[in-house]
């Protein structure tokens, strides 16, 4: 029975806990500046554009 | 004790119809605006309205054969379905299938330990960095591994031959070259070593991951270009490709399924945190099936933790020893084809998936929460993924996006028929300006992608430069054409560029026009005497002056063309094969239901 208590609270802390994580995280993620410097896709460019970056 | 979670037993339909349900709601909000009308462009992942079947789709080509067979099976699938649509299914089904058929290796684990391996394989690093780099054979081939674990565990079951329906999934999962190794591996362990294969499953096993390989294997085989013969140039592939991590140490990130060698496309909010976190996810899972408290058979639990094993060590051979990958480009044909170290780590998830679910299980049995907290659990566990990697939601925040080509691409396509047609240069070679192998069009958003020209023009012979950038480092290209191009272009004086062009060949060129070419250096878009045929805003279309010398006959053989025949023979007879089969095992069910006797499902391929 104590088991069973001290389980829900537990798992309703975890539940309530990762749902607010997951909310913060996708909205700053969708709202926030990129981490990189922001490129203007109407600025000329002055070198080849590069497969990737290491 | 074993844990439970890993049986074979049938899962409620309610349950599975809402897990799929889950599956596909995670996907959509992975992808986001790349569903949007147009296409998404994105690195290599280069999409057409209406892809041409060529002889280069074939294999008939002269460097790398890396777009066979995917190209040619996307150009005679879009004369069924538009290309977009074709591309959404794709991307999409590729998600679902993974996390649909991750839930269902775990039948009998409860809900929420089925929800959190569903959401693992739809959304994890090494989704997300394949979707952005535009690697979508290697994701289709990530999407059919639960299924052929699954496979693996009917075999089991069973005995006898292969199942059938394993011959489409392998072709599904082999439309690259690194595609097909990955799932050659997948196929060898997760059915043939999990399966308990005999004799008639092992020869059936073989049977198709020969036709599944056969189309690049002879591709790259006649061109000739499958062993790569500078060891200078191989080096600097296995160095600039190797496994790395972005901001944290390389094996964290290999251990949480990330690690790519771009670490332009690592996803926004990977940073230490989430990588350690992942990393504790994935090695938790694998961890519990290696420790044999999966409740999953022996040879299952060694074919899981030997796929494990060999992803994470061709990822962090590349990146400890990249000797080791230079000298297999070099030395062993096709060794090359494993330069890019993190390719395969989807390979681990599962082993990750199973070892989770009966983890989960477990775990839920010791906590025995009411109702509500089950319910809080059951949530916790669908959210858990997006939890650890935020980033890629909404098409990873906006970098994956539908768009539209310009009509000036459609217009040089056209206007290159009508000309080339009217004046019978319709033999004569195309050269892509800048010559560079990536663009990053104002019009695709400034993101970079593979220079799309040479699908745009169906039907010309584009000659683009292969030789790729990375981080400064620039990787040798294999296509001997372009490397021709390249030293006509170098020359010195309009004239003298114009005719060695002649002189190759080349009796059009199409010049990119934007802020991302405009400003390119000299050398790769030198002035030529041409005369423009059409010009539009984005890309112009110009035929060099001047009578262009005849190419030599660079048809396949017969016994080049015969060989071809006989691989895509092969490729193309495996969906067939399942297709066959399928069909014969429903109308066998419909049979035994109407004489009420129990469905016995056909066997071999």
């Amino acid at each position: 029975m104590g088991t069973g208590i001290i389980g829900t609270i537990v798992s309703l802390v975890v539940g309530g806990s990762v749902a607010a994580v997951t909310v913060v995280g996708v909205v700053n993620s969708q709202t926030a500046a990129p981490e990189d410097s922001p490129v203007d896709s109407q600025a000329p460019t002055s070198s080849i554009i590069e497969y990737g970056d290491n | 004790m074993a844990l439970r979670g890993a049986g074979r037993g049938r899962a409620a339909p309610p349950a599975a119809v809402l897990l799929d349900t889950v599956v596909l709601a995670l996907a959509l909000l992975a992808l986001g605006p790349a569903l949007a009308p147009g296409f998404v462009l994105s690195y290599d992942m280069v999409w057409m309205p209406d892809l041409a079947v060529t002889s280069a789709g074939w294999g008939w080509v002269e460097g790398v054969p890396r777009a066979v067979p995917s190209d040619q099976v996307v150009a005679l699938l879009d004369e069924l379905v538009p290309g977009a649509v074709l591309q959404r299914v794709v991307l999409l089904g590729a998600l679902v299938a993974a996390g649909a058929g991750a839930h269902r290796l775990a039948r009998d684990a409860p809900l929420a330990a089925r929800l959190l391996v569903a959401g693992v394989a739809t959304w994890n690093p090494f989704v997300a960095e394949r979707l952005l780099v535009g690697h979508w054979p290697v994701l289709l081939g990530y999407g059919v591994l639960p299924w052929l674990l699954l496979a693996g565990r009917r075999l089991r079951a069973e005995g006898g031959g292969l199942p059938p329906h394993v011959a489409a999934l392998a072709a599904v999962g082999s439309l690259s070259a690194s595609a097909g190794l990955g799932t050659a591996v997948a196929l060898a362990l997760l059915v043939g070593v999990a399966g308990r294969a005999g004799r008639r499953a092992w020869a059936g096993l073989v049977a198709v991951v020969v036709a599944a390989n056969a189309p690049w294997v002879v591709a790259g085989g006649l061109a000739g270009g499958v062993t790569r013969s500078d060891p200078v140039a191989a080096r600097v592939a296995a160095e600039v490709f190797a496994a790395r991590g972005d901001d944290v140490p390389t094996p964290l990130a290999v251990a949480g399924l990330g690690g790519i060698w771009n670490t332009a496309v690592v996803p926004q909010g990977l940073g230490l945190v989430a990588s350690v976190l992942w990393a504790a996810v994935v090695l938790g899972g694998v961890a519990v099936v290696l420790a044999g408290r999966a409740g999953v058979p022996a040879a299952e639990r060694w074919a899981l933790v030997g796929a494990a094993g060999v992803a994470w060590a061709v990822a962090l051979v590349s990146w400890a020893a990249p000797g080791v990958n230079a000298w297999l480009a070099t030395h062993v044909p096709g060794g090359g084809v494993a330069r890019d170290g993190a390719r395969l780590l989807g390979l681990v998830v599962p082993a990750a998936v199973v070892g989770l679910a009966a983890a989960a299980g477990e775990g839920l049995a010791r906590v025995r929460p009411a109702v509500p907290g089950r319910v809080a659990l059951t949530v916790a566990a669908a959210l858990l993924p997006v939890a650890l990697l935020p980033g890629l939601a909404g098409g990873a925040t906006g970098d994956l996006r539908g768009q539209r080509y310009p009509a000036a691409y459609p217009a040089a396509a056209q206007a290159w028929r009508t000309d080339a047609a009217a004046r019978d240069l319709e033999d004569g070679l195309v050269v892509s300006l800048p010559f560079a192998a990536f663009r990053a069009p104002a019009w695709n958003g400034g993101r970079t992608v593979l220079d799309p020209v040479p699908r745009v023009v169906g039907g010309a012979d584009v000659v683009t430069d292969d030789a790729l950038v990375v981080g400064g480092r620039t990787v040798a290209g294999e296509d001997p054409r372009a490397a021709r191009v390249a030293a006509a272009l170098a020359l010195d004086g309009a004239a003298h560029r114009t005719t060695a062009l002649r002189e190759l060949g080349v009796a059009y060129v199409l010049r990119a026009r934007g802020p991302d070419v405009d400003a390119a250096p000299e050398r790769l878009a030198p002035t030529l005497e041409e005369t423009v045929v059409a010009a539009g805003d984005e890309l112009v279309l110009a035929r060099l002056d001047g009578a262009v010398a005849a190419r030599p006959d660079d048809a396949p053989g017969p016994v080049a063309t015969a060989a071809l025949a006989v691989a895509w023979t092969a490729f193309g007879a495996l969906p067939l094969l399942a297709a066959g089969a399928g069909a014969r095992a429903a109308a066998r069910a419909v049979r035994d239901r109407r004489d009420e006797r129990p469905a016995v499902r056909p066997r071999d391929v």
